[in-house]
């Protein structure tokens, strides 16, 4: 049905110009030319329309007056700078394929509360691959091991350490297995102190 | 007597250059660049900030919500498919959903709870500068309940159609209607003589 067709009582057209005010084309479902038809017919009508203009012109006093251009320049940098954390991980996160985007932190308000923004960088830095922190020292460590072994093989002084291990593997039980992790462990931390 | 029937939009062309624009730009947000983002900061910003000071009215709190906006923009852009509109549709819902959760956790209510109920003793609008008129009218908007004003704001300060005002509030058209009608019965009872002095024919002024 075209717009154009409908017709309005006045206690309709009323509220309509309640909720929507007296710019008619805003008006839904092409209502507005109907409310244009009432007005150039009826007296009320152009009354009730007039009182809406009024209210119109009387909410656009009440818009609030712009801030200042130094204030919006102030919170652009502001963002900005809030920003620069989302970068750094954008890019580090397209580097490595990864997809986990950490929230930035330090909000002004709402300090005290926890809140998503506060937890998400902690749950995203949790579950983040760990590859960019330092792939030195995994190389490090590498060739630690290596060296730690050809020393080994040429030894006949084995250490003690060693030996235990072995026999807790042996041995086949969990908590001996844990054991030997921490035998294990505590030589990698050796290897990477002596180097 | 003149009615506000006529309205005109952007030409379609420039919506095209602009959203051709934005697409380039959230191209390079994805990939982390900065200038990129202090540029999408400075276009859009005044938009994203406008919305929340009208919504919340409320400096400090408006600003908050403008930076959230933003940074969410950034955070989201490698998953962001935008729409014929640019940048600007997206940045609109984004800072009035942030503007509604902030009303409904009561943030932004100590603010309004600051407000009078009733506005001072009327005064003759001819005695009043724009900025009282002004203020008279901000108090009348902040007294309104929350969701009258947000329906008022999104669908008057905004441009949102009575579906969008709809959707974004998660309610009916008739809801939309009745709330909107509501907000606007109760501004119209508060502020009745500075409404009934713009009338024409009153002074001859208008």
């Amino acid at each position: 049905m075209n717009g154009k067709d409908k017709t309005l009582t006045l206690d309709r057209f009323e509220s309509l110009l309640d909720a929507y005010g007296g710019e008619l084309s805003r008006w839904p479902d092409g209502l507005g030319h109907a409310a244009v038809a009432l007005i150039e017919t009826s007296d009320q009508a152009r009354a009730l329309y007039a009182e809406a203009e009024a209210l119109e012109r009387l909410l656009a006093k009440g818009s609030m007056p712009e801030p200042e251009p130094e204030r919006i320049a102030l919170l652009a940098s502001r963002i900005v700078a809030a920003g620069s954390d989302v970068s750094t991980k954008l890019q580090s996160d397209v580097g490595a394929g990864a997809r986990i985007i950490r929230l930035p932190s330090g909000r002004r308000s709402g300090a005290g509360r926890p809140s998503d923004a506060d937890l998400q960088p902690r749950i995203a830095a949790s579950l983040a691959p760990r590859r960019s922190e330092a792939p030195w020292r995994t190389m490090a460590a590498l060739a630690a091991s290596l060296a730690f072994g050809v020393v080994i093989g040429l030894s006949d002084l084995v250490p003690a350490a060693v030996v235990n291990v072995g026999s807790f593997i042996d041995a086949g039980s969990d908590s001996e297995i844990v054991l030997s992790g921490l035998q294990l462990d505590g030589l990698s931390v050796l290897d990477e102190d002596q180097i | 007597m003149r009615t506000a029937l006529a309205r005109t939009g952007d030409p379609p062309q420039a919506a095209d250059a602009q959203a051709g624009e934005d697409g380039r730009l959230l191209a390079r947000l994805a990939a982390g660049d900065g200038a990129a983002f202090r540029v999408v900061v400075d276009r859009h910003l005044p938009l994203v900030l406008g919305v929340a000071r009208r919504v919340l009215r409320d400096e400090a709190e408006a600003e908050d919500v403008a930076q959230e906006a933003m940074l969410r923009l950034w955070r989201n852009a490698s998953g962001l498919e935008l729409g014929p509109g640019g940048f600007k549709p997206w940045l609109r819902r984004v800072a009035t959903n942030l503007c509604i959760d902030r009303v409904r956790a009561g943030r932004h209510l100590s603010v309004v709870e600051d407000v009078p109920e009733q506005i001072d003793p009327p005064r003759q609008l001819d005695n009043l500068s724009d900025r009282d008129l002004s203020q008279r009218v901000d108090a009348a908007l902040r007294a309104l309940p929350d969701r009258q004003r947000l329906a008022l704001t999104l669908f008057h300060f905004e441009g949102l159609s009575q579906s969008e005002v709809g959707a974004t509030l998660g309610i009916s058209d008739e809801a939309v209607e009745s709330l909107l009608a509501r907000a606007r019965r109760a501004l119209k009872a508060t502020l009745k003589d500075e409404w009934r002095d713009l009338l024409p024919g009153d002074d001859g002024s208008v």
